[in-house]
């Protein structure tokens, strides 16, 4: 029997006319990154009206073409496709994603009358796990594998935690993530810039606190107390790769460096794709809002290209000098993929580190198991800097706060 | 106006002796439904500049071809002032005591058509392909959205010149560098993938009508083995046809048969020295044998 869109849609047991599951669909994969313009979705309605898109076959091919805008984007088509029109979500990572996604505190079984009730398309995947009357009821996550977490008010960080960074676009959640990243931050703060304790050894004595101590054995000083020197305050020096491949991450990454800002006296932020821009200023706006809105404004050529190596040469040229010491951490958060020349990526890594405390490349791939950095880009990155450390969830940079205490 | 199908479109390109897969076809059939440009993304070789000529072949519309560079700006893409002939009429104007009115002067009868202004200007839509976009500077693709979106060109002295007719619009990439997200956003898009053993045989036989259906089972079976070998440069389908090309010259009827002469031609696939070297006589012939 050939099988049509429609009939799809019957099996999966779905109300509603074509246009509303279409754009239900749309809505689906602007949430997993998709740029899916309205024009396209009219003209998507508009190639079925034709009529002779109405196989299954030709459904997703006509989609695929409309929607679909680069070489990457296809194979994460056709799991989302899958997933919705043909039912296989609970094999699928999207299901997954969208689940793990889904703000806890308004997602109630009771309320889940079905698709169309439902504020987003992560509860309308749970109304199909539950509703799913198909063969693939048996992978269908169990209640307590999910339900349990989700729904437990104590388990709210931790799902917040564990949620892919890149897939973070409910503003309900992105602010929950963005508290979170603040104390991260202002953790981070603590542990790197706080004093040393005064200890027995050290070369200048303590005379207030021999003086004070002295009080107990009768003004006889017995133990002597030292100074240490105090650690001067650490500064950050910030770079987020926000070109096309990072495009996922790009915002929630902009968000952390803005926390950070906001929690380090001495930070220094830049944004770089094929060009390096100064962000320093507009971060400091407390709004994220108004923050997101001057980023776009200034980040000029925002999911373009990426040429590593060149901007941190206009880094060192232009910046080095002022922003850079003994005491800096330098920050890269990119996944490495670089268009521009390796010789000059490695030596002006090499110049980079140099000048400063640590070179730390925040790399969202690691997070999956099966990355092998083997791009050259990746490869020059991670040989050259001091730690190299996954950041594709909030759990990976908690566990950063460690890595650069020791920094 | 009649829906052009997928159908349409593979029965034309087989005309014109391409041998179009279902996804290319129903591409450009929604490009040519929807007045949206086609951006055709693949390795070198794959055949993504032969589909527009072979929609021009088949269709008997014009071929208008925008070859991309480094430094490609609008002066040599879109349009251009003729200041000679500009200058000269002032000139002419001065010896005759007429001042030459600004309005004519900025006219179209001093305009330089370029290749997009030129595909918007014709009472046929012709083809129009933009080959090799992603070698142009970044710039340049704003001087494309326009164009590509609209269908208009505006030009300050002028004014908007809107198309008399909308040309089928293929743009080409072999990803060289990323596109913008403003010009995929304007664009439908298909990734042309190297073809399956059985497609490269049948485009074999299409374009190299000499070549026996034996030899032409050989030279695809290999080039797709040849092609899961970890090669800098994978050969694309002019490659394999070059090499079809030499094989018949050389009257070889089995690649098997005569192994020196045969890894001699493999330079028509093999365009570096590391990809030679990574397959000496010993390698091929056991890829050979594996056919």
């Amino acid at each position: 029997m050939q099988e049509t869109a429609s009939s799809l849609m019957d099996t999966a047991s779905m109300t509603g006319s074509v246009d509303a599951r279409l754009v239900q669909f749309i809505r689906l994969l602007r949430d997993n990154g998709f740029d899916v313009s309205a024009r396209d979705g009219a003209d998507a309605l508009r190639i079925l009206s034709n009529g002779n898109a109405l196989d299954r076959h030709v459904f997703r091919k006509t989609l695929q073409i409309l929607f679909c805008t680069s070489p990457m984007d296809i194979a994460r088509y056709h799991e989302i496709f899958d997933a919705y029109w043909l039912g296989h979500i609970s094999s699928k990572r999207t299901l997954m994603r969208q689940m793990a996604r889904a703000p806890q505190s308004s997602v109630k079984h009771s309320e889940a009358g079905g698709p169309a009730s439902a504020k987003g398309l992560a509860r309308y995947f749970e109304w199909r796990a539950e509703n799913a009357t198909g063969p693939d009821d048996g992978d269908a996550p169990a209640p307590g594998d999910q339900g349990d977490t989700r729904l437990g008010g104590a388990s709210d960080i931790t799902s917040r935690k564990t949620a892919n960074l890149g897939q973070t676009i409910d503003p309900e959640e992105r602010e929950q993530m963005l508290a979170l990243t603040r104390r991260l931050g202002r953790r981070l703060r603590y542990k790197l810039s706080r004093r040393r304790k005064s200890g027995r050894r050290g070369s200048q004595l303590h005379m207030r606190r021999i003086l004070g101590r002295s009080m107990q054995t009768g003004g006889l000083p017995v133990q002597l107390y030292h100074k240490i020197r105090k650690r001067p305050p650490v500064s950050l020096l910030l770079f987020v790769d926000v070109s096309g491949s990072m495009q996922s991450w790009s915002v929630f990454f902009t968000q952390f460096m803005h926390a950070l800002t906001g929690s380090f006296a001495r930070t220094e932020a830049f944004l770089f794709h094929t060009g390096l821009v100064h962000v320093s200023r507009a971060l400091r706006d407390a709004d994220p809002l108004v923050m997101m809105q001057k980023m776009s404004l200034i980040g000029q050529g925002w999911s373009g290209g990426t040429r590593i190596g060149a901007t941190l040469e206009t880094f060192n040229t232009q910046y080095g000098r002022d922003f850079t010491g003994s005491r800096t951490i330098a920050i890269i958060m990119s996944d490495g993929f670089d268009t521009g020349a390796p010789e000059i990526l490695e030596r002006e890594l090499n110049k980079l580190k140099s000048r400063c405390k640590s070179l730390v490349w925040l790399n969202p791939l690691l997070g999956k198991a099966s990355y092998e950095p083997t791009s050259r880009g990746a490869q020059i990155i991670s040989r050259t800097v001091n730690i190299s450390a996954p950041a594709h969830n909030l759990r990976s940079l908690l566990l950063l706060e460690d890595l650069l205490a020791h920094a | 106006m009649p829906v052009t199908t997928a159908a349409t479109y593979l029965d034309l390109l087989s005309r014109a002796d391409y041998i179009g897969d279902d996804m290319l076809c129903t591409a450009l059939s929604m490009a040519d439904q929807l007045s949206r440009p086609l951006l055709l993304e693949g390795e070198a070789g794959v055949g993504k500049t032969f589909v527009a000529r072979a929609l021009a072949k088949a269709t008997g519309r014009s071929l208008i071809r925008l070859q991309c560079y480094v430094g490609l700006d609008a002066s040599h893409a879109i349009y251009e002032w003729n200041y000679q002939r500009q200058m000269l009429a002032i000139a002419q104007g001065r010896e005759t005591d007429q001042a030459v009115d600004d309005n004519d002067l900025f006219s179209e009868k001093y305009l330089i058509k370029r290749p997009l202004l030129d595909a918007i200007s014709q009472d046929i839509a012709p083809i129009l392909l933009i080959d090799e976009i992603d070698r142009a500077d970044e710039e340049f693709e704003a001087f494309l959205l326009e164009i590509l979106s609209d269908h208009q060109v505006t030009i300050p002295e002028l004014g908007t010149i809107c198309a008399t007719s909308i040309p089928l619009t293929i743009l080409t990439s072999n990803g060289v560098r990323e596109l913008s997200d403003a010009l995929r956003r304007r664009c439908l898009f298909h990734y042309i993938e190297y073809p399956d053993a059985a497609t490269e045989l049948r485009i074999i036989r299409a374009q190299v009508p000499d070549c026996s259906i034996a030899l032409a089972q050989n030279i695809a079976g290999f080039v797709s083995a040849l092609r899961k070998k970890d090669l800098i440069k994978k050969p694309g389908i002019a490659e394999t046809l070059d090499w079809a090309s030499v094989l018949v010259g050389l009257d070889i009827s089995d690649i098997r048969d005569n192994v020196e002469a045969v890894h001699r031609s493999l330079l028509c696939l093999l365009k570096t020295r590391e990809d030679r070297e990574a397959v000496p006589p010993e390698v091929f012939v056991q890829l050979a044998g594996a056919i």
